[in-house]
């Protein structure tokens, strides 16, 4: 604890002068009986997780010899959190290589719905007087008019913080990124019909909430948490609070939704299961459509980790029999110029939704209607936020 | 990648395939959000009804000694309707039946239509309960049949009824078109069952186009079924062309899911099951053993010979010795053209000769 508090090096158990603050990475594995890799060999070879006790391991890496580069604890079963003082640019490097092109693994991706009910129920209980941060980020990625530009897009592209300076080229399509920070009473007040002002404000990515004491919490839209708090307790019970939300929510959604036969007797059977859909406020051109089939879902670095065979079905619209490499799970999706809907079969990680929708925010369009069946996603998360407090 | 571009000539094709209807009527009872945006209404969920089940065998009621000499009901092996539907709080369920085209009383239909009529008027027994239930029979045809078989549908009962043989109540769905939406309609509302009858006293849009002919094919839960449909046409092509891509995905799945070195057998049956989610399981001997044996061929065809260590018609083992082998395979599977007719579950063979086969 006094390692994750900050104040000891774990490699020397000498007082830590002038450490970066503490990086959270909230992970996906698979829900219980689906899990078929214990979390150790989740990791690739080169990563390995020395047991300090049954929740909390050690985590080496043969790029870092002799160094400890983290430790995760496994608040949940499914969500294990992975703590380090790496600086952001090291720690994102980390976790892209090591989490996201390993399919045992994946981020919990805090889309904004998400991370709007954290703010709602934030400014509901905090003083009015405390600081809150906000980042809104939308880039219209397949909106790009020369298509050798996409070349930026080799490799796992990485995420930037949002408050880095940008030096990348005069921009050729759209782009916001918004970032405020201001008293808790005044957003509590205009946040709302700020946003309904101009449509990319609601694809939220970044949040920082007060803590109990001094500083915050900043959680973003990939699982990503900053402790710029003086208590490491705090922040795990913060963080402790999400995982359980999320996993309510995703586990909620997957009973409801998953796709299978039932047996009915009598040679007969019935088909379950509901699909979700994410309906784009304003229709895309079919150049921007074509553009996100070739280079979202069928390119294999694509951040949206999906694969997959394509049919065609006129030039506003394709089906796929889909593979998420997360698990490398097949599931079923239909594309249009006006929505994405999924079907995802018995058995499939629901977290597959929460990644669509925040890919879908930040670089589609930012204005969204999402269901799981016919109920809204924003009402499926505030449900999940109830339960999880009458537990 | 599957190239749809001449998929549809012309939208009655679309209307009168078994599939394309079957899965209208799934997707009309599915979940759907509230705000009719979306490209399907879900007409019969709206309207209180949900799958009971799809493919169960109905039972035909007990003989009474004027009707052992039913000419209409030559025997009594149970028939099997498309569709069984509950109403929340209607008696009636309802029985459906899908066709490409309505017909006549000379049709080779007419025995399996009769014994439908005869079996869902008291659905009891194919329930196992005491109490009695009503069904009502609902033939889905398109709708420039739809007159000629509710004719046909009048002239089956009255004949049941002569040969004092009960029969349900009747009523024709018929599926047609205008330019940008896919309706049914009935050609007589007042015969339709209570809960159906406002919501088609005017042709009820099912399916919205989004500008382009091809663009109003609904995602399929069931790409294709046996004994449906087999005639060589694009539509059958198109579903076996979807229903390979399913397969392949779980070839995917279990290839990159194996840790080198190691061994890996697939086997077609469960590959055919899991593509399928369960419905596999429902299909006969013949139909099972049709698509077995093509998708060994498929593997084979794209997995490198010097990787496969044994195979038989049903499973193939892969040896993967390295990572670098599995991305291989993978990226092989990956470039596979689903909608090559020659090479997929339409078409597959393999010539493949490996130094065990039996020459």
């Amino acid at each position: 604890m006094d390692f994750l508090e900050g104040y000891l090096t774990l490699d020397s158990g000498q007082p830590a002068a002038g450490r970066s603050p503490l990086k959270t990475y909230m992970l996906e594995t698979a829900r219980g009986e689906r899990r078929e890799r214990s979390l150790p060999k989740s990791f690739s070879g080169s990563i390995g997780l020395e047991t300090i006790d049954e929740a909390l391991y050690k985590v080496w890496d043969k790029e870092h010899p002799g160094e400890i580069v983290g430790l995760i604890e496994v608040i949940e079963e499914r969500h294990p959190v992975f703590y380090t003082t790496f600086k952001s640019d090291e720690s994102n490097k980390w976790i892209s290589k090591n989490v996201d092109q390993t399919p045992w693994l994946d981020r919990m991706w805090l889309s904004s719905h998400i991370l709007s009910n954290i703010w709602n129920h934030t400014r509901k209980v905090s003083n009015p007087a405390r600081y809150v941060g906000f980042g809104f980020e939308h880039e219209s990625k397949y909106e790009i008019s020369d298509i050798l530009q996409y070349e930026d897009y080799e490799g796992i592209e990485e995420i930037k913080e949002i408050d880095e300076g940008d030096e990348s080229p005069a921009p050729d399509r759209r782009k916001s990124r918004v970032y405020i920070t201001e008293r808790l009473g005044v957003l509590s007040d205009k946040l709302e019909r700020f946003t309904n002002l101009y449509d990319p404000l609601h694809s939220l990515v970044q949040l920082q909430i007060p803590s109990d004491s001094q500083g915050g919490h900043r959680l973003y839209y990939d699982g990503r948490a900053i402790n710029l708090s003086d208590s490491f307790l705090e922040h795990r019970s913060k963080i402790m609070g999400i995982v359980e939300l999320y996993q309510n929510l995703t586990e909620t959604a997957e009973d409801k939704l998953w796709l299978g036969t039932t047996d009915v007797g009598g040679g007969g059977f019935r088909m379950d299961g509901e699909p979700i859909t994410i309906q784009f406020e304003q229709e895309l051109s079919e150049e921007t459509f074509s553009k996100f089939i070739t280079y979202g879902l069928q390119r294999r670095n694509s951040i949206l980790r999906i694969g997959g065979y394509l049919h065609h079905r006129g030039p506003r619209k394709i089906h796929m029999s889909a593979i998420d490499r997360h698990l490398w799970q097949p599931f079923l999706l239909e594309a249009t110029t006006k929505h994405i809907m999924v079907l995802l079969p018995r058995g499939t990680c629901g977290n597959t939704i929460h990644r669509l929708v925040t890919y879908v925010q930040r670089f589609i369009s930012p204005k969204i209607s999402v269901w799981l069946g016919s109920e809204s996603y924003t009402d499926a998360v505030g449900l999940a936020s109830e339960r999880k407090k009458n537990e | 990648m599957s190239d749809s571009a001449q998929l549809l000539d012309d939208p009655a094709q679309l209307l009168s395939d078994p599939i394309f209807q079957l899965n209208m009527v799934i997707w009309s009872v599915k979940d759907l959000p509230k705000n009719g945006s979306s490209q399907v209404k879900p007409f019969l969920r709206e309207v209180g009804y949900y799958i009971f089940a799809l493919n169960r065998r109905i039972l035909l009621p007990e003989l009474t000694q004027r009707s052992s000499s039913s000419d209409s009901i030559p025997d009594r092996f149970p028939p099997v309707p498309d569709v069984w539907l509950r109403h929340e709080s209607d008696d009636f369920d309802l029985i459906l039946e899908l066709k490409s085209h309505g017909f006549g009383e000379k049709s080779s239909n007419v025995k399996q239509i009769s014994k439908m009529l005869a079996a869902s008027f008291d659905l009891s027994h194919s329930l196992g309960i005491q109490n009695k239930k009503p069904g009502f029979f609902i033939f889905m045809t398109v709708y420039k049949d739809a007159d000629k078989m509710m004719e046909t549908l009048n002239s089956l009962k009255a004949r049941l009824e002569k040969e004092d043989v009960s029969s349900a109540p009747i009523a024709v769905i018929g599926l047609d078109n205008d330019k940008d939406n896919w309706l049914w309609k009935s050609i007589d509302p007042s015969t339709l069952p209570k809960p159906l009858q406002k919501g088609l006293s005017q042709p009820v849009t099912i399916l919205k186009s989004m500008g382009h002919i091809e663009d109003i094919i609904p995602m399929y839960f069931i790409p294709w079924l046996p004994e449906v449909n087999e005639e060589d046409s694009p539509l059958v092509s198109d579903g076996l062309s979807v229903f390979t891509g399913r397969v392949l995905s779980y070839v995917q799945k279990q290839i990159r899911n194996t840790e080198p070195p190691g061994v890996l057998s697939l086997r077609a049956e469960s590959l055919l099951k899991e593509a399928t989610y369960g419905v596999f399981d429902y299909w006969k001997g013949k139909d099972r053993n049709r698509f077995t044996k093509k998708v060994i061929n498929i593997i084979l065809n794209h997995v490198d010979a010097d990787s496969i260590i044994d195979k038989s018609d049903a499973v193939v083992d892969i040896e993967i010795k390295t990572e670098s082998i599995r991305e291989d395979i993978l990226k092989e599977l990956e470039s596979y053209e689903v909608s090559n007719r020659a090479m997929n579950l339409e078409g597959a063979s393999s010539s493949i000769q490996l130094p065990f086969d039996d020459v």
